[in-house]
């Protein structure tokens, strides 16, 4: 695995936004950084997809493990949502079920597993479709690890005759960056090209009618909405508990997501799976080795995350989420290029590995991280 | 091993705001609510804004009571343009009735996220 500075294509402002990506400037800065790339070998991808597809396994037997034994309470869930949750794993409804493992790799142990970002995961349109074109403008000759943009539309297409009639809604927050938005309208484009008809809407502009059932601006019932939006967020707003007596619509992705999506899980995945190798150690309550991560369960892009060598805080983002209940993980040493430390964010969707995507910060990775293309060594 | 996707397609970025489509699927409405909708003259369902401003004199657009229908039916709101049915032109008398637009309740998702940066959504 080796990083190469590149001189960026001309005009790729106007490039990547052309295939959708508007958010492609932050805070000045790039954030789709195509002045560098990586290169990983055939073996080396090998080693990130079967990891993946390891994980994946384990996840879903963490999953019933949390089901059976009720341990939601650990995952600071509402009890009111443990019927809901524990009913939607077992029956489950239709999902596109994906997901992005966010991997440390250096080229030279396995993957290790950081988190699962499966509930509202980002920089989709990246690793879909805006590295894979930049790659066949630079390297057409070379590969790419990516079948994410395939797999999504085929997966649309296999819930379809499972969806109610009428539109599948795409519902995302206002946020001011646009990055919810950009992902939010690749996912509607996948799922026009799967046949289905797909509408957007705000969060926020999301009715609830006396009947319970949730509506549209004209008062039309949603019977199937995706959303880029947590569900630790739904259930604690004002329409929360009106999910409860509602099982006419179907969430994209289901409320069971809220186990996976929930750092308190690596304890469990670790309990049962001890020693794994794309495992760190990952403890509750305990520190098992002197370098390590304390990390809300429930944060996001890196917030409130603090990084400790040798018992000492070397590192630390602020952030919203100090309420959370926090877990504590072995700390992996990113490799270091140069101040720039990758993260690889390698896809599944139903369990299937779908590509990856490699973003660059320092200690933590957050939003504002850059992402970075990558080719396969030929 | 990777597989190169087979195409890629354009993404159409879209406003989030909704557009009128033809789907017939209406929300339906439990029999004890009292609910009216406005219609005009050929009892196709418009935005209430039409009877809530026009005076009753020579009004063409006509409040639609969708009240207490009696057993388990339900009554069921068209989209706009749609058909009137299910109810009628009068009140029941002894109901009070909520106007569509008014009872429908919003914004009870999305208040936590919205802000962008690292209080999006997405992760």
């Amino acid at each position: 695995m080796n990083r190469h500075a590149i001189t960026p294509r001309e005009n790729w402002q106007a490039r990547v936004e052309r295939d959708g990506l508007i958010w492609h400037t932050a805070g000045g800065a790039p954030y789709w950084n195509e002045a560098a790339y990586y290169d990983l070998t055939p073996t080396e991808i090998d080693e990130i997809e079967t990891a993946t597809g390891e994980l994946y396994r384990m996840f879903v037997s963490a999953g019933q493990y949390v089901v059976d034994k009720q341990l939601f309470g650990r995952f600071g869930i509402p009890q009111w949502c443990w019927p809901l949750i524990t009913k939607a794993w077992n029956a489950e409804p239709p999902a596109l079920n994906y997901g992005r493992f966010d991997l440390g790799y250096d080229g030279v142990s396995p993957p290790k597993l950081f988190e699962f970002n499966c509930d509202t995961p980002t920089s989709l349109l990246e690793a879909a479709v805006i590295q894979w074109a930049w790659k066949e403008d630079v390297f057409p000759h070379l590969d790419q690890f990516t079948s994410l943009h395939d797999k999504l539309v085929a997966k649309w297409g296999d819930i379809a005759p499972y969806l109610a009639p009428g539109p599948v809604y795409f519902a995302h927050a206002l946020d001011a960056s646009g990055e919810d938005a950009v992902t939010t309208a690749y996912l509607m484009d996948t799922a026009r090209a799967s046949g289905l008809e797909a509408m957007g809407i705000v969060m926020t502009d999301i009715g609830l009618a006396p009947d319970g059932g949730f509506v549209d601006m004209q008062a039309r019932e949603m019977r199937t909405i995706y959303k880029l939006y947590p569900w630790e967020w739904m259930v604690q707003e004002a329409f929360g508990p009106k999910l409860a007596a509602n099982d006419r619509t179907t969430w994209i992705e289901p409320i069971w997501k809220m186990i996976w999506s929930n750092k308190a899980i690596l304890p469990i995945l670790w309990d049962m799976y001890p020693r794994h190798p794309n495992l760190l150690w990952a403890s509750y309550d305990q520190v098992a080795s002197a370098n390590y991560v304390r990390k809300p369960i429930l944060s996001r892009e890196g917030a409130n995350i603090e990084i400790f060598r040798n018992g000492q805080s070397v590192a630390q983002r602020d952030g919203a989420y100090g309420y959370s209940p926090t877990i504590y993980q072995g700390l992996f040493e990113l490799p270091d290029f140069a101040g720039a430390r990758p993260v690889i964010g390698s896809w599944v969707v139903d369990g299937a590995p779908a590509g990856m995507g490699i973003r660059e910060d320092g200690l933590i990775t957050g939003n504002l991280s850059r992402f970075v293309p990558h080719v396969i060594r030929a | 091993m990777p597989i190169k996707p087979g195409s890629l397609l354009t993404v159409v970025l879209v406003a989030s705001a909704l557009t009128a489509c033809d789907d017939e699927r209406t929300a339906s409405w439990g029999d004890t609510d009292s609910v009216r909708y406005c219609t005009d003259a050929a009892g196709h369902r418009v935005p209430d804004e039409n009877c809530e401003t026009h005076s009753a004199g020579g009004n063409p657009f006509l409040w639609y009571y969708l009240g207490r229908l009696g057993g388990s039916r339900a009554a069921f709101v068209p989209p706009l343009g749609g058909v009137a049915s299910g109810g009628g032109y009068s009140p029941a008398p002894g109901l009070a009735y909520t106007s569509v637009s008014g009872a429908i309740a919003r914004g009870g998702f999305g208040a936590t996220g919205g802000g962008g940066g690292e209080g999006g959504a997405g992760e």
